[in-house]
């Protein structure tokens, strides 16, 4: 019912140990026979300490359950009691030490697909900051969320903090969407870079899905294959040098 | 667009440092007796913002290197000093991970903090020393410019992409050892692929009652020779120095103010060199 790929290139320059963007899918096997999906995708602050960490933390924690303003509370209050307890076991520097009482920073993007019956179900997103989310159907953008408007990438984008005190003004930019899906359509979670990338191609041109789609078959087979097109990208200048994450949900016929 | 290169360890950027160490900076900053000499003022302000582009730099437990700091000092008989001590040989510039490295010393100094229930506690706090403070014979402005201009020539050859350096002389009077335009007009030719180097004068006051002007963007106001002298020697702030401008002093500067405080007292001194020094495009 659910065919899922997904990869996470870190920025050029940066090792792979060094990638910020984070992913979780679930459940992790059998996901064909599966009557739901869950996942989530957070970018880490660069700026920030700790935002790997901090990334990893988010997307599991929220994974365990469907997209709730009570389950976000709950997820981002056991990440930060993560967060603090696995920090703890580092002896810091004392630049390290500072750097850590300013918090890590991350968006989170989290996706929950439940099927009704074998023509489709309903899905709820939850999204914090600027990783995006991209509905697909009968080949065309369907939905854009929460970034409807290329133009408001790199406009400053709420990010979740590991630090309690530092999350006040969070509640009002919390962007949920409720809907329906169908047998067919594909669901893209991408981190900002490859976002922007994505959303501004859909804007110049109404077809553009089915070029994508002939790439992503050929590029997403294996991490080799999509990271010398994301690499492509970057050299051409249409994509910013940033970790990058892409995770392709195909929503496909049970075959009887 | 100028000033728009991310900071990385590919693209690194550099912070140079011009410290005026004639004997006039043994007077009390503002000439208020009981305040801290220049010297003294400046030597700690610069100490502070070394530590603060080390935690700039911190990520997770390593420094990594996104800048190179130089640091010279100018004064007694037409001397340039690196300002930096013995610690680094000859070199010009400093990994921001060496400077956190080797310091001076590590001194304890008393920092007061919230006690939780609307009081303070005062705390030991360990406070790394890069630069002393120095002071004694004249102000030769234009040599240390020229060095300066040699440092940065090779550094701005060596890394095309990079944002370009920021150079912040710190002075509390004039040069007497020539016109120090032609140096800082050659300073500020020098560029990357990014844009020119910036270089910001920061003027501390010697006077109490003198009108302090920051980031100025014509020379009408000022009250001397040697003032508006010294704003010709200023490059134009960048976009991302008015914002942090903005931010720290809750004041809209004009586009074309030039990076020049004149008669700079505690905290002129201060915000200036966080507005100059704040890396804007750390990623």
């Amino acid at each position: 019912m659910f065919d899922v790929k997904s990869y996470s290139i870190p920025k050029n320059g940066n090792s792979t140990s060094e990638n910020e963007d984070a992913k979780v899918i679930l459940p992790r096997k059998h996901v064909d026979g599966s009557s739901f999906l869950r996942c989530a995708v957070s970018d880490g602050a660069t700026q920030t300490s700790f935002s790997r960490l901090w990334a990893k933390l988010l997307v599991n924690e929220s994974t365990q359950f469907k997209p709730s303003l009570k389950r976000l509370g709950d997820a981002i209050h056991n990440a930060q009691l993560s967060w603090t307890n696995e920090i703890a076991k580092y002896d810091l520097p004392w630049h390290a030490e500072e750097k850590v009482k300013k918090g890590a920073f991350a968006t989170l993007l989290w996706l929950s697909i439940n099927k009704l019956d074998d023509t489709g179900g309903t899905y709820k997103a939850l999204a914090l900051g600027d990783s995006n989310l991209f509905v697909i159907r009968k080949e065309s953008l369907h939905i854009s969320f929460p970034i409807q408007d290329s133009q408001r990438f790199g406009n400053d984008p709420i990010l979740i903090s590991s630090i309690p005190a530092r999350n006040e003004n969070m509640a009002e930019r919390i962007n949920i969407l409720d809907d329906a899906w169908f047998v067919g359509d594909e669901f893209f979670l991408a981190t900002d870079a490859l976002a922007y990338y994505l959303l501004k191609k859909f804007e110049q041109n109404e077809s553009f899905f089915s070029s994508l789609k002939e790439i992503l078959i050929k590029q997403m087979v294996h991490y080799d294959s999509f990271q010398s097109w994301i690499q492509s990208l970057r050299e051409n200048n249409e994509l910013k040098n940033d970790d990058t994450t892409l995770i392709w949900i195909k929503t496909v016929p049970v075959l009887n | 667009m100028a000033y728009q290169a991310e900071i990385s360890r590919a693209n690194p950027t550099c912070f140079f440092f011009l410290i005026d160490q004639s004997s006039s900076m043994l007077d009390p900053i503002m000439g208020v007796a009981g305040n801290p000499r220049k010297t003294d003022f400046v030597a700690d302000a610069l100490n502070k913002v070394i530590q603060t582009l080390i935690v700039t730099a911190s990520k997770d437990v390593e420094v990594r290197r996104y800048y190179q700091i130089g640091a010279l000092g100018y004064g007694g008989e037409n001397e340039i000093i690196p300002a930096f001590g013995n610690s680094f040989g000859e070199q010009d510039l400093v990994w921001i991970d060496e400077l956190y490295s080797k310091p001076l010393r590590v001194e304890d100094r008393a920092r007061k903090e919230s006690d939780g229930a609307g009081g303070f506690l005062e705390v030991s706090t360990k406070f790394p020393i890069w630069i002393d403070p120095v002071a004694n014979g004249r102000t030769p402005m234009c040599q240390a410019l020229e060095r300066t201009k040699e440092i940065l020539e090779k550094w701005t050859k060596d890394h095309r992409l990079s944002y370009p350096p920021t150079v912040i002389n710190l002075t509390d009077g004039e040069a007497n050892d020539g016109d120090p335009r032609i140096p800082a007009n050659a300073i500020r030719e020098l560029a990357t692929a990014d844009g020119n180097v910036i270089l910001i004068t920061v003027h501390a006051s010697s006077n109490q009652f003198s009108q302090q002007l920051f980031f100025p963007d014509n020379s009408e106001s000022l009250p001397d020779e040697p003032s508006r002298l010294m704003f010709e020697m200023a490059s134009p702030i960048t976009s991302s120095m008015l914002k942090t401008s903005e931010e720290i002093l809750g004041i809209k500067l004009q586009p074309n103010a030039r990076g020049f405080v004149y008669n700079a007292g505690i905290e002129g001194i201060v915000s200036a060199l966080e507005i100059g020094t704040r890396p804007a495009n750390l990623r």
